[in-house]
């Protein structure tokens, strides 16, 4: 019987696989050294805050929040009554042309500092399955803006349909941010749009004016976003995708 | 052989790329929303009532629509040769420019005071039965609209019924 020699690895290729193992293993002490700081007990009590919350606030009434917990499992309290649920007196019709207070904005209701934004949807819809009316304006409900030096607007996501504002200032657990809206107006430009017909009924000749859009109903629509402050440009690009200057000591945050 | 060797350096150039990479980073975020809305009445109907006695209609306009108040507003047209007299015996209506309007908005279900339309004829002239005359009475509503304090007003390019009557 042939005695078989077994063949030596080659030298390179033996060199490279105790290079890459010994890369390994130091950026595998790396992490554990950062591991024995984050899990010192100073640090710990710094980490352990995960309470972020928001809540919108309509005319001093919170509409909708939504609150992370003590612990990081992922849960939280949510709740929302809807918009303009006080808007018209029972049995009172919408009044067009007529400017109704609609002050919006926006409380840090968890326990960490963030920042805020938020996303504004103007639309109308038909029918009993709420079809978008895409032929009627958005610009007729007219929300009047409020703080403007403070809530700036993304010129670069801003569409017919949508507008989007983001708070210039941290906010700190509890705070309230200043209003991004004063009034609501449906315009009265909505009732020009009608069809004519000319009858003749018992006698009298009758032109009949029927309004194109009797029935539609608008919608205003709000989401509010909130993210940590802490490496608040990283956190906003990965969370909202956008780009924005936040400089340290209070100074306002800017849209890139 | 070869191929263990190939494998074994692919494996390290794996690794190697694999320890470079920077740790993934998760960050605190929430967000809430709400919506709402209300639908738009912007139907409207109204009805005229004429009684005709001693060469005078005597008018009233109901509104019978159910949601939509409205402003309303009528005149009347002849020939040359007469003349048409308004007038209100209980109030309610001011003339303005030809037109003559009800003084207030026409609430869902509310009628009109009665405004009284009178043909005059020229001196000398004295009228029998059967004569004709052409008269055409013109009646208009239209919705009501309001400013941003709430007053309200009329748009009168925007009419929504418009009532054409001869006799």
């Amino acid at each position: 019987m042939k005695n078989r020699r077994r063949k030596a690895l080659p030298i390179g290729t033996l060199l490279m696989f105790i290079a890459s193992a010994a890369l390994l293993l130091t950026s595998s002490i790396g992490s554990a050294q950062a591991a024995l700081t984050y899990f010192s007990e100073t640090y710990k009590s710094q980490v352990e805050l995960y309470n972020i919350g928001v809540t919108l606030v309509e005319n001093g009434q919170d509409v909708a929040y939504r609150n992370y917990g003590n612990e990081a499992d992922g849960n939280w309290e949510e709740s929302g009554s809807g918009l303009l649920g006080n808007m018209l007196a029972e049995g009172e019709t919408l009044k067009l042309g007529k400017a109704y207070p609609e002050e919006l904005t926006v409380r840090n209701s968890g326990k960490i500092d963030e920042f805020v934004r938020v996303n504004i949807y103007r639309y109308w819809v038909k029918g009993e399955k709420e079809e978008k009316c895409q032929e009627l304006s958005p610009e007729l409900i007219k929300l009047e803006r409020a703080n403007e030096d403070l809530w700036i607007e993304d010129e670069t996501a801003t569409t017919a349909e949508r507008l989007v504002l983001y708070y210039t200032e941290p906010l700190a657990a509890g705070e309230v941010a200043l209003p991004f809206s004063k009034t609501l107006t449906i315009d009265g430009g909505v009732a020009k749009f009608v069809t004519k017909e000319t009858l003749q009924v018992d006698g009298k000749t009758v032109t009949r004016t029927t309004y194109d859009y009797n029935g539609v109903e608008f919608r205003l629509e709000v989401e509010a976003n909130a993210v940590q402050t802490h490496n608040a440009e990283d956190a906003i690009i990965s969370a909202w995708g956008r780009d924005v200057d936040v400089h340290p000591n209070g100074k306002p945050l800017r849209l890139g | 052989m070869k191929k263990a060797s190939i494998c074994a350096a692919l494996l390290a150039a794996v690794l190697t790329v694999c320890a470079s990479l920077p740790a993934a980073w998760g960050y605190f975020t929430t967000y809430t929303q709400a919506k709402g809305g209300y639908p738009l009445y912007l139907g409207q109907e109204t009805e005229i009532h004429e009684d005709f006695s001693d060469w005078t209609k005597h008018v009233t306009i109901e509104n019978t629509s159910e949601l939509s108040p409205v402003f309303v507003r009528a005149r009347g047209f002849t020939d040359s040769s007469h003349s048409l007299t308004y007038s209100a015996p209980e109030g309610g209506w001011h003339e303005e420019e030809g037109w003559w309007y009800y003084d207030t908005i026409l609430q869902p279900g509310e009628t009109t005071k009665t405004l009284d339309v009178k043909i005059s004829f020229p001196a000398g002239e004295e009228p029998e039965e059967g004569d004709e005359f052409n008269v055409v009475v013109v009646y208009e509503s239209t919705l009501v609209l309001y400013d941003e304090d709430g007053n309200p007003y009329a748009d009168w390019s925007n009419v929504l019924t418009s009532y054409e009557e001869g006799a």
